[in-house]
């Protein structure tokens, strides 16, 4: 071999495993991820310049294994998404009025105030639930830069978006997330 | 009325919220994070939605990555299984 794989393996692969455990909450998952990342580093090896640190390299492709995952998690098609993106654009914008100001509902809800509520499993549902109706590329994004803390560079890359798109995305995600826990959040409780 | 002044004088909410997210990463001019501030100083939906912003990014990471005390480690048969496989990539 591609000894020097197997050198990475003993070196690097606890790590890798940890990172990839922390970003999917499965060992098993965790486990295929890893294995994917050392097959995709054997077929890659001269894609790698010894310039760059062998830990960052592999590090990298497993970021994008883990991209894979949450994309294979998500339910819509990348045809629906496209549509989506377009209504939900529609949608953010419909929260603020002409000054670009929040629209004064009425019926505001501030459930930030409420303790425990990381701890709470029905919020837990709520947010799930609203990570999953977000357009496939919203939420890539949205996982990318908050749970693997990727970049901007590096998502602009793995999306094939600009910067000024990536943070109109990554804003009007999260205007979506507030929004929707607002609506849901409440009529639960 | 007090919020169109508001808008003139510093930031929209819509750019508040755009620059919640932008703050993380570039550093704000003196000027702007006066005018941020400010402006949530007076708005109360902005200043709600930041703390909402910052509770919504912490629930991502908890039910999205778990619990940074705990490292499991692959175990030596997995390690072996993992191996074996790259062995008969060669």
């Amino acid at each position: 071999m591609k000894t020097i794989i197997e050198d990475w393996f003993h070196k690097y692969s606890d790590d890798l495993y940890g990172w990839a455990y922390h970003k999917t909450s499965s060992k098993e998952v965790a486990e295929d991820l890893v294995q994917e990342t050392f097959l995709s580093a054997v077929k890659g090896l001269k894609k790698f310049q010894n310039k760059s640190n062998p830990k960052t390299w592999l590090f990298a492709i497993l970021n994008n294994k883990i991209i894979d995952f949450y994309r294979k998690k998500g339910k819509s098609s990348t045809v629906n998404s496209q549509r989506l993106e377009h209504t939900y654009t529609d949608t953010t914008d419909s929260f603020f009025d002409s000054n670009q100001n929040w629209k004064n509902t009425g019926n505001e809800v501030y459930w930030e105030e409420e303790v425990h509520l990381l701890d709470n499993d029905e919020f837990k549902k709520v947010m799930d639930h609203c990570v999953n109706v977000l357009p496939e590329n919203w939420r890539l994004a949205v996982l990318s830069k908050y749970v693997l803390g990727q970049t901007a560079t590096e998502i602009c890359q793995e999306l094939k978006v600009t910067q000024s798109n990536y943070w109109q995305i990554i804003h009007r995600a999260k205007v979506l997330l507030k929004k929707c826990i607002d609506q849901n959040w409440t009529s639960s409780n | 009325m007090l919020r169109r002044i508001l808008g003139t004088l510093t930031f929209s909410c819509k750019r508040i919220t755009e620059i919640t997210e932008k703050k993380q990463v570039i550093k704000l001019s003196m000027t702007d994070r006066l005018r941020y501030e400010l402006h949530l100083f007076m708005c109360k939906f902005c200043s709600s939605y930041v703390k909402q912003s910052q509770i919504i990014e912490k629930a991502l990471l908890r039910m999205f990555g778990s619990s940074k005390n705990f490292v499991p480690k692959l175990d030596k048969s997995s390690k072996k299984n993992i191996l074996d496989r790259l062995k008969k990539e060669n």
